[in-house]
């Protein structure tokens, strides 16, 4: 039998492949990264959140004088709002990394992204 | 058509095919790497080389060739390098084999190319996860199954286009 190069199946295959490999990519929390979000508060741990496993964005007001919001969401935390003075913390933006890490000193809120996969931040050889 | 098969040309032609498989990866690894990619994935160009071997001189070729791969990356980047090398290659060739055994006319070159891409990917991901003990390393799968159908593909339609060649430096030496 010829060996040749490219038959129907093989065409199945590769879409088969494809199609298999992109659902499970886009399937919620399925492959996810394990990202997940902690707030300490003075120094204590608040609140500990896994961002995979969210399928809807929800907040928090933390008890603390200012008041801070922090919102987690599918892969990414982030400070909304603050009552602080300078607003720092919601200058920060999203983390979605892990490692990273934004903080409300006049709060004493510290959020930081703990789990995911260990990013490179740039490579060189 | 009586074969002059010896064994010293035998050998002699399976060190060739095992210094172009060396050589394929070698040229593969100058390959800068892709931040988005998991370390370690590659494109696999020595599996023409395997193909290659499977197809038209046997298993027994075919594996001297993983063997002599798996060796090597022993030899020059350790035993993990070693072990995942071996892992992947030898599974990756058993299916190859089975393959071409049995499936000449339903699948292609391509089809046996991708199916061998996503083995050895398979088959290194359960290395890794035995031997780094986290089970969260399968979450590159997906993204390696994508990356093992393109490359799949690629080294395929590479086989194709140096097959001409390789059955003229295969008569050279078993005429």
């Amino acid at each position: 039998m010829e060996l040749k190069l490219f038959r129907k199946t093989d065409l199945f295959i590769l879409l088969a492949v494809l199609t298999v490999c992109a659902a499970l990519l886009f399937l919620p929390g399925l492959f996810g990264e394990g990202l997940t979000a902690v707030v300490t508060v003075d120094g204590a741990e608040y609140a500990r959140v896994d961002l995979d496993a969210l399928t809807e964005p929800s907040e928090i007001i933390t008890p603390t004088e200012p008041k801070t919001v922090i919102v987690f969401e599918k892969g990414a935390a982030y400070f909304k709002s603050s009552e602080c003075e300078n607003g720092l913390c919601v200058a920060a933006g999203k983390l979605n990394r892990k490692g990273t890490a934004c903080a409300c000193l006049p709060a004493r809120v510290v959020l930081t992204i703990v789990g995911g996969r260990g990013d490179v931040d740039a490579v060189t050889y | 058509m009586k074969q002059n098969k010896s064994p010293a040309s035998t050998a002699a032609l399976g060190g060739i095919l095992c210094a172009q498989a060396l050589a394929l990866s070698w040229l593969e690894g100058l390959i800068p790497v892709m931040p988005w990619m998991p370390p370690g994935a590659k494109p696999g160009f020595s599996n023409v080389v395997t193909m290659f071997a499977a197809d038209s001189l046997g298993a027994g070729m075919a594996f001297a060739v993983t063997a002599v791969k798996a060796l090597f990356a022993f030899a020059v980047r350790g035993p993990t390098a070693g072990a995942m090398s071996l892992a992947g290659g030898a599974l990756s060739t058993a299916v190859m084999l089975l393959l071409l055994r049995t499936g000449k006319e339903k699948v292609g070159i391509i089809g046996i190319s991708v199916l061998c891409a996503i083995t050895h990917n398979v088959a290194q991901l359960c290395a890794a996860a035995v031997m780094t003990g986290t089970p969260g390393i399968f979450g590159y799968a997906p993204l390696l199954g994508i990356f093992a159908a393109v490359t799949g593909t690629v080294t395929g339609v590479i086989l194709k286009a140096v097959l001409p060649a390789l059955e003229k430096m295969k008569k050279y030496f078993i005429k």
